[in-house]
């Protein structure tokens, strides 16, 4: 016996470090590889023989059941283990072949201001991976913002040749010192689309019209003794320095877009025919409905006509979950409060 | 690297500074000046983080700027705690942890407020950001000790504090429990924000890993003890390498672009 105990522990231990090393190889592959790699089939074998180690430890070791904190960690983890391996692809194919249930691991709907959907789309929004049992209808989909702050202020940023960093309001006639005896730089004009127009020869620069494609500004920068020049800063072309070899670095920011600061689809889920129940869904406020999750995705940019809902399925969740409040407790108990109120008795008695 | 013209970036370098003489007293053998000074960079720092929120209107934990600006702040009390209920001594080393945590901070990362994005707004934000720090800061005076002991240097029985093994284990013991809550919390979070509990996201696993490397550490004493006392150590010390390069390295470098990536 003390024998198989000692053999599992190594075992364990070798499990736990191997999985270091897998979470540290799987960090460099970035996620979409690292999904695929740890649902491989080499790694699903993993998974069962690190389930099967901490059974066997269960049923070795008596302290994992007696110790209250030992047994919420191991059981914790199993737990989530569980979860794991019901809710992945795997899992939800063994659930069909067993039980006959259909249920789609997790995909997208796209659905249209007005519509309802009920089909799911894979990744690439091509290809159908099912039907929900009903059907979501987009009522609205909204954006709201932050409100405009002083920072949507068009702005000149000025990095001096010291590295000093000053900021100007650009606006003509605004102007700042570069420090003690280095001059100062004045606004002399702001654009919103700046042009150049060669008239006989000449350049003339103007302002045209249309949408904002060339936002610009001409500074002028007043040396120590007096003199002075002028130069154009680009907003769309930082990098563009005119001959001045003068070390300042300048960029323009014309207006900073507004920060979005939710996005908000209403919709309602609606089976046989009939409304069954509505939500605002919101990041960090998904939809739950029959055994799935519907997150806010993404949004239709341009027109704001559909909204992208991502939808889960909640196989395992649970068991997830009740796994983490056990491996929450269990560390909490074996590592804080057993110590705590050890010690406190100890106090009670002189 | 850039200094910082600001009324918080003063705050910041004063900190530091009162820190460093704090640890500089502490060498030179002035115990009582040395803990005076490191209470008053305490104060300081309690200052500069709640200026900092002032400024921003939200807990100050949302970059990499805010995040070592509060671990500089959570070491004086942590320090405290240790030696009061724990005997884990080690608060010369802890003043030049303060110090150091904040160069980042005064020094790197840049100070520009933003705002909130929605995935950030969620009750889950403020517990998930300050487990984390609390158990990287006890984490890191973990492997303080833990490098004491590989050092061959002797605990101070005197001053009564535990030798440096059983500080490691006990400082382990103390943020275990935290770092497990910030990986359930981040991954619940996760599930609310972005649809999955687990995404296989490159800070996910290091922070997976540095997790895994403590509960390595935990079967590894507990079947051998201190027969290997200095593989405990190593072991200790491996896990803050591996939280240092969750915390920067995978947040950082275009080498784990993913969720969690400020590179860009
Ligand atoms: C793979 C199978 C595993 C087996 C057979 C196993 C077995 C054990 C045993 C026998 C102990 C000693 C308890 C004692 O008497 O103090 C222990 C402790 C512990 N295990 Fe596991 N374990 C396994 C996996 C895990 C995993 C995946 C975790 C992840 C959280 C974990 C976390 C812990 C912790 C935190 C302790 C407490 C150590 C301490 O109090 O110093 N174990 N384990």
């Amino acid at each position: 016996m003390k024998k198989l105990g000692r053999s599992i522990m190594w075992m364990a231990l070798l499990a736990i470090v191997l999985l270091t090393f897998l979470s540290i190889l799987g960090a460099f592959y970035g996620a979409q590889e690292a999904k695929s790699f740890f649902n491989s089939i080499p790694l699903r074998g993993y998974w069962y023989g690190l389930a099967v180690l901490l059974v066997a430890g269960f049923a070795v070791f008596g302290r994992l059941l007696r110790k209250p904190g030992l047994f919420m960690i191991h059981a914790g983890c199993l737990l989530v283990l569980a979860g794991g391996m019901w809710g992945s692809q795997a899992g939800h194919q063994l659930a069909e072949r067993l039980l006959g249930t259909h249920k789609i691991p997790r995909g997208y709907i796209v659905i249209y201001e007005g519509q309802a959907e009920k089909s799911v789309l894979a990744e690439d929004f091509k290809h159908q991976l099912g039907e929900l049992p009903f059907s979501i209808k987009l009522k609205d989909f909204r954006l709201e913002y932050y409100e405009a702050d002083e920072k949507s202020v068009p702005q000149l940023h000025i990095e001096t040749q010291e590295g000093q960093c000053l900021q100007l309001v650009a606006r003509t006639g605004e102007q700042i010192s570069l420090g003690e005896g280095k001059g100062r730089i004045k606004i002399i004009n702001t654009f919103r689309n700046f042009k150049i127009r060669l008239d006989d020869g000449k350049k003339t620069v103007t302002d045209g019209e249309g949408p904002a494609e060339n936002p610009a500004v001409e500074v002028e920068i007043e040396r120590p003794d007096g003199t002075g020049y002028s130069r154009y800063v680009f907003e769309r072309f930082a990098g563009y320095i005119h001959s001045a070899n003068d070390g300042l670095q300048l960029s323009y920011i014309s207006e900073k877009p507004q920060q979005v600061r939710d996005y908000l689809s209403d919709v309602a889920v609606i089976e046989n025919g009939k409304e069954v129940t509505s939500k605002t869904i919101e990041v960090n406020h998904p939809l739950y409905y029959g055994g799935y999750h519907f997150y806010q995705d993404s949004y239709d940019a341009k027109a704001g006509k559909y909204t992208v809902l991502s939808v889960t399925s909640d196989s395992g969740l649970y068991a997830v979950y009740g796994g983490y409040w056990l491996l929450c407790l269990g560390v909490l108990w074996q590592f804080w409060f057993r110590h705590i109120i050890s010690r406190l008795k100890k106090k009670k008695q002189p | 690297m850039a200094i910082k013209y600001t009324f918080q970036g003063l705050l910041i370098y004063l900190v530091m500074a009162v820190y460093l003489s704090a640890f500089l007293a502490m060498v030179l053998g002035r115990k009582k000046a040395a803990g005076r000074l490191y209470l008053a960079g305490f104060v300081l720092a309690v200052a500069a983080f709640g200026y900092r929120w002032y400024n921003v209107r939200h807990i100050p934990f949302q970059n990499l700027f805010e995040v070592f600006l509060s671990m500089g702040m959570v070491i004086y009390p942590l320090s405290i705690f240790c030696r009061r209920w724990l005997g884990v001594g080690g608060e010369a080393a802890d003043m030049l942890i303060g110090t150091i945590l904040l160069f980042p901070a005064g020094f790197i990362f840049h100070a520009e407020p933003q705002k909130l994005p929605p995935a950030l707004q969620s009750w889950l934000f403020t517990p998930h950001v300050a487990v984390y720090l609390a158990s990287y800061v006890i984490m890191a005076k973990a492997a303080v000790q833990a490098a004491c002991q590989l050092n061959g240097k002797a605990g101070d029985a005197k001053a009564n504090l535990v030798g440096y093994e059983n500080g490691t284990y006990r400082m382990v013991c103390l943020g275990f429990p935290l770092l497990t809550l910030g990986l359930i919390l981040g991954s619940w979070w996760g599930k609310l924000a972005w649809g999955d509990y687990w995404g296989w996201d490159p800070k996910e696993l290091w922070s997976l890993a540095s997790w895994l490397v403590y509960v390595g550490y935990f079967h590894f004493r507990y079947m051998f003890g201190k027969k290997y006392a200095r593989i405990n150590s190593i072991w200790a010390i491996l896990g803050m390498v591996a939280i240092v390069i969750t915390l920067l390295w995978a947040n950082l470098s275009r080498i784990f672009s993913g969720l969690h990536s400020y590179a860009s």
